[in-house]
């Protein structure tokens, strides 16, 4: 025989019983949803999408980039390139140089204002050899040949 | 708020951000607890509420004023219910016990589900039900909806909804009482 606690408790219908609520939610969900929708759906207008963002960036960047990289490219080029110059005046003999000098029709004078000349640059062209004259001895040459006085 | 006072602000473009946003705080909690019952999970009933109400904001204006709003977009609800559980048997290869036997942890593991042990009971005997008798059911016992409100949104006639609601409670009458 059945007891009456078991009769009543395998014959349960659905009608009797309490509808409950198991479920329960996170603090403040309900007042925080409309919110995190909201945001899905609207887009603010004065932002503008990415995409448009950085179309309009590379329309008017590029070209000065591009502008930039030639007058960095040609700068190292120039800057290579007064290299080589020098290089290559270096590799001129003494000889070439002095026909050079002689065959163009620089003057003297013109020639002397190119250079920078000081005592020490002087000295350094003064051979030993060559003998130097003192005031005295100039004169007597200069008797001898007075056109030398407009030479100098 | 009335539905044809919240259409009149969705479909002007000044104060459709308004009125979606009163239409979501209408709405939410009913949707919510739709969806909930059936996937259980909280994070994806939160998922779905929002992707149900996406589709509503895209939508509007297709809405047709033949039906009421809240149908419409519980319609949009049941249906992505349905489309997330079949998707999830699916994604994992899972036959539908395993699906059940899965929410059905859930249930037992989950800390934002308490209630006495009878209740517990009858939660896991619903996912026993396929899920389209389960979503019937549970907008009939829980939500107390109306057949003509159930048909519209479901698709189906009151005469197959009442045969299937009537095949639900004897079935879960039967789990419960033999449990």
């Amino acid at each position: 025989m059945k007891d009456k606690h078991n009769y009543i408790k395998s014959n349960i219908k659905l009608e009797d019983l309490p509808k409950k609520q198991l479920y329960s939610v996170p603090d403040n969900y309900f007042d925080e949803l409309p919110g995190i929708i909201q945001a899905s759906v609207v887009k603010p207008e004065h932002i503008r999408s990415p995409s448009v963002f950085w179309s309009a960036s590379l329309r008017y960047a590029l070209p000065v980039l591009a502008l930039v990289m030639m007058l960095v490219y040609f700068g190292i080029r120039i800057n290579n390139n007064s290299i080589d110059v020098q290089a290559m005046l270096d590799d001129i003999s003494t000889e070439d140089l002095v026909l050079y000098i002689t065959e163009s029709e620089l003057t003297t004078d013109e020639l002397l204002s190119l250079i920078d000349i000081n005592e020490l640059d002087v000295e350094g062209l003064v051979d030993d050899n060559i003998e130097i004259l003192n005031d005295s001895e100039w004169e007597d040459i200069l008797e001898a040949y007075p056109e030398l006085e407009n030479d100098i | 708020m009335e539905d044809k006072d919240l259409l009149e602000k969705l479909r002007n473009k000044e104060s459709r951000n308004y009125g979606f946003n009163l239409l979501v705080r209408a709405y939410q909690e009913r949707i919510y607890w739709h969806i909930r019952k059936m996937v259980i999970d909280h994070d994806d009933t939160n998922d779905l509420v929002q992707e149900v109400f996406i589709k509503v904001w895209k939508n509007i204006e297709k809405f047709r004023e033949d039906a009421k709003l809240y149908t419409w977009i519980y319609k949009i609800a049941t249906n992505e219910c349905l489309t997330f559980l079949t998707k999830k048997k699916k994604r994992f290869f899972l036959p539908i016990v395993d699906v059940e036997n899965e929410l059905s942890a859930k249930i037992d593991t989950n800390a934002s589900i308490t209630g006495d042990e009878i209740q517990l009971k009858l939660q896991k005997a619903l996912l026993k039900l396929p899920d389209k008798q389960r979503i019937v059911f549970n907008m009939k016992y829980f939500d107390e909806m109306k057949y003509d409100e159930i048909a519209e949104i479901t698709n189906t006639s009151v005469g197959a909804l009442k045969a299937s609601y009537h095949h639900a409670v004897k079935k879960i009458e039967e789990i419960i009482n033999t449990g």
